[in-house]
C-alpha cells in the first residue's frame, strides 16, 4: 500500500484526468498480464465460412472457467496431438462436442487419451469441437473422415443434443414438407467493417479484451431474456418429443452409414450426483438413446453405469470442479478416467 | 426492481435526471413520490395499493392522535392502527403459516383448513414497522405529524430503503423534510462510493457465495463434513454481504438524493458476544424491536426474570418478523435464549472475575460467539427442521464421507472478508479508509466495475431480505 501511496504522491503534480488515465491504464496492463500467463488466453477463433468459427493451429489454449488447461491446439485447430499411426494401424476418429473437446482438464486426462493408454495401440483422432452435435458431425465427416482413414468413427452424443434438435438454430437436420430429411447448413457471411476488425484484432491479442467482451456477452443475452421474459412472458418450454427424437437419429444414422466406415455411439450422461441414489439427470433422454439404439441395431456406448459406478465407489462426482458447480456442466479428470477405461475395453474388443 | 438490475440503473438516471431539471423542492418530492411509486410497482403494480392504504391510514391515524386530548381517543386510535398494519402482516404474511400450524389440532374434529394462494407483497415487513413506529411516537408524543400528506407518503415509500430497509423511523426521516434537498456533487459523490461498496458486496461477494450454499443447503446428505462446514461459514458470509450490501445500495442512493438513512450494519461477525452481535447486525430492527417491544413490555425494570422473559419474547416475535415459518421462530428463540444467557453471565460473573481468562477472554469470546450464530444460521437457512436436522448430523458426523467441494471462489471471498473483519477490529473498529487522490479513487471504481464484469456469476439474484 506504501508503494501505491508514494505513486499516486508521485503523480499527484499531473493533471487529474492524466493521473486517473495513468492510474487506469496501469491497472489493465497488470491484469492483462495477469489474465494472460495464468487464466484467460487471447481468442484463438477465426472465421469459417461453413461453420462460423474454427480455432486457429497451434494455439495456446488457456482456460480456467471451469477446470483448468494450459494446451496447444494441433496442425487441425483441435485439442489433440498431432495424428500419428499406431504400429496395428487401428485408428478410431471421435467428433463430439465440449465433452470430448475436454478443455476443462488436462490434455493427458482426456477420456480419449485414457483410452489410448488402456486400449493396445489404437489411436483416436479427436476432432471434437463445442456446441456442435450430430448435422455438424455428419457435414463435417462428409468432408473430412476420408482424410484421416479411420477404421471406426465414434461419435459421442450427450442429453443436450436433443434440446439443440429442436432449438439449434445453425446447423439442422429438418424434414421438409415431403417428410424427406435434408441437411441446413447456413454458410454465415463474415461480417466486415472497422468494429468488426477491430473486435477481431483485440480479442487475437488481449486476454483481458477477450475475457472481458466474452462476459459482456453474456451479461447482454442474460439481460435480454430477463427483460423479454418480463415484458413478453416466459415462453413455453420446447418439448422434445422422444418418438420424433428416434426418427432423427435413425435418419441421421443412415446418414452416417453412407461414409463406409463402422459408427460407434458414445453417450455421455448428466448425472444427479445430489439424488439418493444418484441417477441420471434426463431419464427421457437416455431412453431415447437405448430406445434408438435397440430399435435401429446400432452400437451403443452408454457410459451411465461407468459414470454411476465411479460415483458409488469414490464418492465423488465425475462431473464438476472446485471453480464451478461440483456434480454438474462438464466431466472432470475423474469422470474422464471412467469413460475412458470403459471405452478402451469397449474398442479392443471391436477392433481386435 | 432490484439495485442490482438494468433498469434500477435505467430509472435512477431518469429520477436523478428529473431532479437536475428543477429547483423546486416540491417538484422534487414530487418526482420522489412518483419514483418511489414505480420502483414499487414495477414488481407488481397491484401492491401499490397495500402500501397507499397503509399510508393513508397511519396518516390520518396518527394525525387524530396529534389533534386528540383525550387519552381514551388516542390509545383507540393507536389501537386501531396497530390492528390494521398488524392484520395486514397477519393476512398477507402469516395467514398460511398459521392455518397450517394449526392443522395438528384442527385435524382432530376433521377440519383442514385450506391453503390460501397469498402472495407475500415484497417490503411489507418493512414498511409496516416503518409506519407503525411514526403513528407509536406520535402518540407518545416524540415525534410531530408530517407536514402534509405528500411527505408523510415519501417517507413510508422512499424508494432507497422501501423493500428491504433499513427500517427507516420517522424521527429519522420526517425532520429532515424540514429542509431542502438540491442535488449536491459532494453528495452525489459520496453517494455513489456508498453504494458502489454495496454494489460489490452484493455482485462479487454475496451472489459468489450463494452459487455454492444453495445447492449444498439444497441436499446436505450428499456432501461432506468439510464441505458443510464450509457453506455454513459461506452462508454467514453470503447473507451478511447481501443485507449489507443491500442496506449501503439505500443508503448511497438516499445520499446522492439528499437524505440520510442509518446505519444497519457495524461488522457484527467481529462481536464479543451475543448481545454486542444485534448491537452491530440489522441496527434498524434490533433498535425498532428494542423501543417498541422489549422497552414497552419492561425491558429489565421488572427484575431478572422478567427480562430473560421479555428478551426472549422479543426474540421470537423478530424471528417470526423475518418468515413465516417454525425454523425462523427457532432462530429468533435461539437468539432470545442466547441473549438472557449473556445477560445472566454478566450479572453473576463480575468482569474482575475475568481477568485470569484475560490472554484468552476475547479469542474465547469471539470464537464462542461466532459458532453460535453460525449454529442458529442453520435454522434461518434450511427449508424446513428436517433439513436443518440433517445439515447438523453432516456437521458433526466425525467420518461423513460425501461429495467433497471446496468452490475455489468461496475460499476467496471467504479470505477476503475474513482480512477485512481483521483489518477493522485491529484499527479498533474503524473502516478501512484509502487515503488516495481523487484520480485514483475513479480508477479503483473504474477496476471494481471491470472485476463484477470478469467475475461476478451473472443471474439476476434478490436479496435475500425481499422475501421478508
Amino acid at each position: 500500500m506504501k508503494v501505491v501511496g508514494a505513486a499516486d504522491e508521485a503523480l499527484g503534480k499531473l493533471p487529474p484526468i492524466v493521473q486517473c488515465s495513468v492510474w487506469v491504464m496501469s491497472g489493465l496492463l497488470c491484469l492483462e498480464l495477469l489474465l494472460r500467463v495464468a487464466l484467460v488466453s487471447p481468442s484463438a477463433q477465426v472465421f469459417d465460412p461453413t461453420y462460423g468459427s474454427r480455432t486457429l493451429p497451434h494455439a495456446r489454449i488457456i482456460q480456467s472457467d471451469e477446470g483448468y488447461t494450459r494446451a496447444i491446439t494441433n496442425s487441425d485447430g483441435y485439442l489433440d496431438d498431432e495424428a500419428t499411426p499406431t504400429a496395428s494401424g487401428r485408428r478410431v476418429l471421435l467428433v463430439g462436442d465440449s465433452y470430448s473437446e475436454a478443455k476443462q482438464v488436462a490434455p493427458s486426462a482426456a477420456f480419449h487419451r485414457i483410452a489410448e493408454q488402456y486400449g493396445a495401440d489404437i489411436e483416436i483422432i479427436n476432432t471434437a469441437r463445442g456446441g456442435w452435435y450430430q448435422p455438424h458431425y455428419l457435414h463435417w465427416l462428409g468432408e473430412n473422415a476420408s482424410k484421416y482413414h479411420p477404421d471406426l468413427i465414434l461419435i459421442q452424443v450427450n442429453d443436450g443434443d436433443l434440446l439443440q434438435f429442436s432449438t439449434g438454430e445453425n446447423f439442422r437436420w429438418t424434414r421438409d414438407e415431403h417428410s424427406a430429411w435434408a441437411m441446413r447448413v447456413p454458410h454465415p457471411i463474415q461480417p466486415t467493417g472497422s468494429s468488426y476488425r477491430l473486435r477481431q484484432w483485440m480479442m487475437h491479442h488481449s486476454s483481458l479484451f477477450t475475457f472481458a467482451y466474452r462476459r459482456a456477452k453474456i451479461l447482454l443475452t442474460q439481460e435480454e431474456q430477463r427483460l423479454k421474459h418480463k415484458f413478453v412472458g416466459v415462453p413455453e418450454p420446447s418439448s422434445s418429443d422422444s418418438s420424433d427424437a428416434v426418427e432423427w437419429m435413425r435418419s441421421l444414422h443412415a446418414e452416417f452409414l453412407r461414409l463406409g466406415v463402422p459408427i460407434v455411439y458414445l453417450y455421455i450422461p448428466q448425472i444427479s450426483y445430489d439424488k439418493t441414489p444418484a441417477e441420471p439427470k434426463y431419464p427421457d433422454s437416455w431412453r431415447m438413446y437405448q430406445e434408438f439404439a435397440s430399435d435401429t441395431e446400432v452400437d451403443l456406448l452408454d457410459a451411465t453405469e461407468v459414470l454411476l459406478n465411479s460415483f458409488a465407489e469414490s464418492g465423488q462426482p465425475g462431473h464438476g470442479f472446485h471453480n464451478s458447480v461440483m456434480g454438474g456442466g462438464h466431466m472432470n479428470a475423474r469422470g474422464h478416467l471412467a469413460v475412458g477405461r470403459f471405452l478402451a475395453t469397449a474398442l479392443r474388443e471391436r477392433l481386435p | 426492481m432490484i439495485f442490482s438490475s438494468t433498469e434500477f440503473f435505467l430509472f435512477f438516471a431518469c429520477i436523478i435526471g428529473a431532479l437536475a431539471l428543477t429547483s423546486r423542492e416540491s417538484v422534487r418530492r414530487n418526482v420522489l413520490l412518483v419514483g418511489s411509486y414505480v420502483f414499487y410497482g414495477w414488481w407488481d403494480w397491484r401492491f401499490c395499493f397495500l402500501i397507499l392504504f397503509s399510508t393513508v391510514l397511519d396518516y390520518i391515524v396518527a394525525g387524530n392522535i396529534h389533534a386528540s386530548s383525550s387519552p381514551r381517543k388516542r390509545k383507540l386510535l393507536l389501537l386501531c392502527s396497530m390492528v390494521a398494519n398488524l392484520g395486514l402482516l397477519a393476512v398477507f404474511k402469516y395467514a398460511n403459516f398459521i392455518l397450517g400450524s394449526l392443522e395438528p389440532l384442527s385435524g382432530v374434529i376433521g377440519f383442514h383448513p385450506p391453503h390460501l394462494s397469498i402472495v407475500l407483497p415484497i417490503g411489507i415487513s418493512f414498511y409496516t414497522f416503518q409506519t407503525m413506529s411514526y403513528t407509536i411516537d406520535v402518540y407518545r408524543g416524540s415525534l410531530r405529524p408530517a407536514r402534509s400528506f405528500r411527505d408523510f407518503a415519501l417517507f413510508v415509500a422512499f424508494f432507497p430503503q422501501l423493500v428491504a430497509g433499513p427500517i427507516v423511523r420517522g424521527s429519522d426521516f420526517i425532520p429532515q423534510l424540514e429542509r431542502e434537498h438540491p442535488l449536491v456533487p459532494e453528495n452525489i459523490r459520496k453517494g455513489l462510493a456508498q453504494f458502489t461498496v454495496g454494489f460489490v458486496k452484493k455482485i462479487l461477494f454475496a451472489d459468489t457465495l450463494a452459487v455454492f450454499v444453495d445447492p449444498v443447503f439444497a441436499t446436505p446428505e450428499v456432501y461432506s463434513s468439510m464441505t458443510c462446514w464450509l457453506a455454513l461459514v459461506a452462508y454467514a458470509g453470503q447473507i451478511y454481504y447481501d443485507f449489507s450490501g443491500y442496506s449501503e445500495m439505500a443508503i448511497g442512493a438516499g445520499r446522492i438524493l439528499g437524505y440520510e438513512l442509518p446505519t444497519n450494519f457495524r461488522h457484527p461477525y467481529n462481536s464479543l458476544s451475543i448481545t454486542e452481535f444485534w448491537r452491530r447486525w440489522h441496527i434498524s430492527l434490533s433498535g425498532w424491536l428494542r423501543d417498541y417491544l422489549y422497552v414497552p413490555l419492561g425491558g429489565n425494570r421488572k427484575g431478572p426474570v422478567r427480562t430473560y422473559a421479555n428478551l426472549l419474547t422479543t426474540m421470537l416475535l423478530g424471528g417470526a418478523w423475518h418468515g413465516a415459518a417454525w425454523n425462523f421462530v427457532a432462530w429468533g428463540a435461539m437468539h432470545g435464549v442466547g441473549l438472557a444467557v449473556h445477560k445472566f453471565w454478566t450479572a453473576k460473573l463480575r468482569p474482575d472475575s475475568l481477568s485470569r481468562f484475560d490472554l484468552w477472554s476475547r479469542p474465547l469470546s469471539w470464537a464462542l460467539t461466532f459458532l453460535f450464530t453460525l449454529f442458529t444460521w442453520v435454522f434461518f437457512r434450511a427449508a424446513n427442521f428436517s433439513v436443518a436436522w440433517a445439515y447438523f448430523g453432516r456437521l458433526f458426523h466425525p467420518n461423513a464421507a460425501g461429495i467433497q467441494w471446496y468452490y475455489v471462489q468461496v475460499l476467496t471471498v471467504l479470505t477476503i472478508g475474513a482480512g477485512i473483519h481483521i483489518a477493522v477490529a485491529a484499527r479498533g473498529d474503524r473502516d478501512l479508509r484509502l487515503d488516495f487522490s481523487e484520480p485514483m479513487h475513479v480508477a479503483l471504481a473504474m477496476g471494481m466495475i471491470l472485476m463484477i464484469l470478469l467475475y461476478a456469476p451473472f443471474g439476476s439474484n434478490p436479496f435475500i431480505y425481499f422475501q421478508f
